[in-house]
């Protein structure tokens, strides 16, 4: 838990002195083992920078224990215990090779703790805490593959090759986030703050962690402890324009030695009113977000105890021109170029609205064991509840009430044999749904129970991992038929396998491959919707015969990391069959409330073909170039069409400046940023009620650092800085408003010590 | 449940140890709920009291699953007055339930809007407490023979109402044809 990462190694000692000691070294970066000049070395309370040769010599020192520190723009800070008996050299070897282009990503570095580091982009909590990643989209921002759908100012969804939802799993440490994630307008209910280290993860490890995340996974770690006895309070906060308002988050962390005994608490409350369209307000878009951790880890000798429990609250606003009663209401606001309701801005949340709250306590426990390796298991139990109101009922009662209650268990053990690792486990898991108000969901129990084994090779140059899992799961639903109560048992199993592996071809390049088969079951609301989705003017059938989704995918990567150049390429093909989703059926049906379209839920086969590209190229030591694009073509090839709902392509460009002291800023950056999202135009035509919105440009910029190599750091940016006026594809408001307008933001982390 | 035993013993323990965590098997009953099944309108003939014309839009099963049952053409005489009563009923349970009392009861929130073709024009005569238009009652002048369509909706419009048909939520609309005779 603890291991410093950087390898420590004593090169050589020489002479005994009685009582001044000098210590004396190199600062090596770890990969191209060039030496790193200007790195700052301090012990007590000398400090030094190293020269060209990445040399430092520091004299005068005490016999016994000593606590170096390094600091070198674009590492990390690397803290070393050292006990000096006698004039000491030592080689200090940094990972800046990884750290080059800033962004603390790394791909299945051989240094991980974890098994199978197949295909993991891994981003750290001081990097985190950096970019002060007040959401999760910000902190998945400077990662290769992940976009996000956004609703609004405050619904944002991971989509990771085109996919998400229910294709998607969020895990926390070792379990699966469990909210109603089938809705595209139902973001997951995390407290970013309390996410230590994300991960996103493909291939064969994916498996320890179910089997239906066919797009990938998103795995959220607790940040690991300093290595001495500490005590540290973090606040954060935001400020910004647009939506006007703010957060605040507090984080208390410490530290026991002695006893062992790690503890983190972390608080995080938002509130901000309604966000504006370049024009107008759109009204009724504010929120306001409680949510916070706590997290306590006992690490003796061979054994971890762990305890965390977090909580979410969240008021959500839903856009009022968006909430429609029926298609009349619907033309009605698409023929109009604004909005048919704007008020005057208000912090104040009306209806229609969503109010979630979301509550998990996991109890952890691993130990080593001589035979068995490394035993891990944990029981987690989840509660999340969704309540959504709308303006019809004044907001009183809530029209959707969904409770789901989810307890998990899961043990995993992993072997390490020289090159050989060994990973296997069980996990069961109990789920209820209770509805109330109108019906969307029935009532349900669900059961899981599943097994997977994985295991890893891995030399110096190459690495491959093979895994398979088998999974059961039965469904027992409650709803009612033409006026009469009927139970419907449904049984699903199935197995998954993945192969992956890659392989260093030379020192600058490493290539990745993946071959899998999952399967998901169908969702609850893919069984069993039935009539009217209130708000979007659709009548939505389910339908029970379903069967079980699968997908045949090959991802494969390429990286190349030669001195100033850095390019990760991420092509992937995915085959389903029977692919499960939401088809226009092109006919109304009459209601009382007047014609609406129809949709149903069907099953055809479809490929996803696209790639992922991001190349960074480092013009000089402080001006680094980045391009990112994501590419993808979705079709059902069954009735050779399109399928809707699918991103469109995007590009990325930023070009960042770093320095290390300007004026009283350290560390500082300052980047600007330009999106284009091309229009989606992969679609069938008539099918969607409006044309696909154009495509748009935005530019963002940011600026920020350190003051005084103080604990203040901070951020100032601009979102939007032109103001563009836009409407994107994948905003369920895109058919009622214009997209947010420009936005500035300043956010402060200070590290009380 | 073929062989599983490791699911079954799952299913056993969470059934043992936590059925308490809400009604399950006893999800509300969605033909309980409020619902707007059915209009019925009733024309009567200002000059000529027995000449009483009833017509009905009725979808017992609510919002999907079978087509309406009744959906009536209207049928007036030309050159007419007639007043108008308007009924809403919910019919999805075993007794029919008159709504109108309900947004009667909440006139401030909910507005009846019409909208028929050249020819026949509608005046509300009802009002609500603020003095605004409600149109559970109003006035339907006929003129020459034809055909056409008469289209009703029922707005909420909580705290927004102003008189303003475009504003709100659309709690029911039905275009009925129409014939002049």
């Amino acid at each position: 838990m603890r291991k410093i990462f950087a390898v420590l190694l004593l090169i050589g000692s020489s002479t005994f002195t009685y009582s001044q000691i000098t210590i004396s070294g190199v600062v090596l970066d770890s990969i191209t083992q060039e030496p790193l000049s200007l790195a700052l070395v301090s012990i007590k309370n000398s400090q030094i920078l190293t020269n060209e040769q990445g040399g430092f010599s520091i004299a005068n020192l005490t016999k016994g224990l000593h606590l170096l520190t390094i600091t070198h723009i674009g590492c990390e800070n690397r803290r070393y215990q050292l006990s000096l008996e006698r004039d000491t050299t030592i080689a200090f070897f940094l990972p800046h090779h990884l750290h080059t282009f800033d962004e603390v990503i790394s791909y299945g570095h051989r240094n991980n703790s974890e098994p199978g580091t197949h295909l993991i982009q891994r981003i750290n909590h001081s990097k985190l805490e950096k970019i002060a990643a007040i959401t999760l989209s910000d902190a998945l921002q400077e990662s290769n593959g992940v976009n996000f759908l956004k609703t609004g100012a405050s619904i944002a969804k991971p989509v990771i090759n085109g996919m998400h939802s229910n294709r998607i799993s969020v895990i926390n440490d070792d379990s699966k986030q469990e909210g109603q994630q089938w809705g595209i307008e139902h973001a997951p209910e995390i407290d970013p703050l309390s996410a230590g280290t994300i991960e996103v993860i493909k291939g064969a490890y994916t498996l320890s962690f179910g089997g239906d995340a066919m797009g990938g996974i998103i795995r959220l770690l607790p940040a690991p402890f300093d290595d001495t006895s500490y005590t540290k309070v973090v606040l954060m906060a935001k400020g910004e324009t647009n939506p006007r308002g703010g957060q605040i988050g507090v984080k208390l962390e410490n530290y026991n030695a002695i006893k062992s005994w790690s503890q983190r608490l972390i608080i995080n409350a938002k509130r901000n009113g309604d966000a504006k369209a370049p024009g107008y307000v759109l009204s009724n878009s504010g929120f306001g977000q409680l949510s916070g951790s706590y997290y306590s880890l006992f690490d003796t000798e061979n054994s971890q105890i762990s305890f965390s429990a977090t909580g979410f609250v969240q008021q959500l606003g839903i856009l009022s021109t968006s909430h429609i009663g029926n298609l009349t209401d619907l033309n009605r606001a698409l023929a109009s170029d604004t909005p048919l309701r704007v008020n005057p801005f208000t912090f104040t949340v009306g209806s229609p609205s969503q109010f979630i709250r979301h509550y998990s306590s996991k109890i952890k426990w691993s130990t080593d064991h001589k035979t068995f390796g490394k035993i891990s298991s944990s029981y987690t139990i989840q509660n999340n509840h969704r309540q959504e109101f709308d303006s019809h009922n004044g907001g009183s009662n809530s029209a959707l009430d969904l409770n789901l209650w989810t307890q998990q268990l899961n043990v995993i053990v992993d072997k390490h044999l020289h090159d050989f690792r060994w990973h296997y486990g069980l996990s069961g898991e109990y789920q209820s749904n209770v509805g109330n108000g109108r019906y969307f969901i029935p009532n349900y129990f669900r059961y899981k129970s599943g097994a997977f084994a994985v295991a890893t090779v891995e030399k110096e140059k190459h690495l491959v991992e093979g895994g398979i899992r088998y999974d059961w799961q039965l469904t027992d639903a409650f709803l009612y038929e033409n006026k009469a109560l009927v139970n419907n048992q449904l049984y699903f199993q199935g197995l998954s396998a993945n192969v992956s592996g890659w392989r260093a071809v030379s020192e600058d390049v490493k290539i990745h491959v993946s071959l899998a088969t999952r399967y998901r079951n169908p969702g609850i609301n893919e069984l069993f919707s039935n009539g009217l989705h209130h708000g979007s003017a659709a009548l939505e059938f389910g339908d029970i015969d379903l069967k079980q989704e699968r997908s045949y995918s090959a991802n494969t990567a390429v990286f190349y990391n030669h001195n100033r150049v850095r390019i990760q390429l991420e092509p992937y093909f995915y085959y389903f069959n029977d692919y499960i989703y939401l088809k226009p059926s092109g006919e109304t049906q009459l209601t009382i409330r007047g014609a609406f379209p129809v949709f149903n839920y069907v099953q055809t086969n479809a490929t996803y073909t696209g790639t992922d590209f991001d190349l960074r190229y480092r013009l000089s030591d402080q001006l680094t170039a980045i391009g990112k694009t994501s590419l993808i073509l979705v079709k059902d090839v069954k009735n050779k069409t399109y399928i809707y709902g699918i991103p469109a392509q995007q590009f990325n460009a930023r070009i960042k400046y770093t320095f290390a002291k300007m004026l009283n800023v350290h560390n500082g950056h300052l980047w600007l940023n330009g999106r284009y999202t091309a229009k989606q135009k992969n679609v069938e035509p008539n099918e969607d009620f409006a044309d696909t919105p154009e495509a748009y440009f935005l530019l963002n910029l940011e600026f920020g650092g350190q003051i005084m190599e103080g604990p203040l750091h901070f951020n100032f940016g601009v979102r939007n800085l032109l103001n563009t006026t836009y409407r994107d594809y994948m905003n369920r408001y895109r058919y009622f408003a214009d997209d947010i307008g420009i936005n500035t933001y300043i956010t402060i982390n200070y590290k009380f010590k | 449940m073929k062989n599983n035993l490791f699911l079954m013993a799952l299913v056993a323990f969470a059934q043992f140890t936590f059925q308490s965590c809400g009604d399950v098997e006893n999800p509300p009953n969605p033909n309980e709920e409020e619902l707007i099944t059915s209009v019925e309108l009733n024309f009567t003939n200002e000059d000529n009291s027995s000449d009483v014309r009833t017509f009905v839009f009725k979808d017992a099963d609510g919002e999907g699953g079978s087509a309406p049952t009744d959906f009536d053409t209207i049928r007036l005489a030309s050159n007419s007055v007639y007043a108008l009563n308007v009924r809403f009923l919910d019919e999805s349970g075993d007794t029919p339930e008159d709504i109108t009392v309900e947004i009667a009861e909440e006139a401030n929130d909910h507005l009846v809007c019409y909208t028929t073709s050249a020819g026949t024009s509608v005046n509300i005569t009802d009002e609500d407490g603020n003095k605004l238009a409600l149109g559970l009652k109003a006035q339907v002048t006929t003129t020459d023979v034809g055909t056409g369509t008469f289209m009703l909706s029922l707005k909420h419009q909580p705290d927004i109402k102003t008189g303003d048909c475009a504003l709100g939520d659309t709690d029911v609309e039905v275009t009925f044809e129409m014939e002049v005779e």
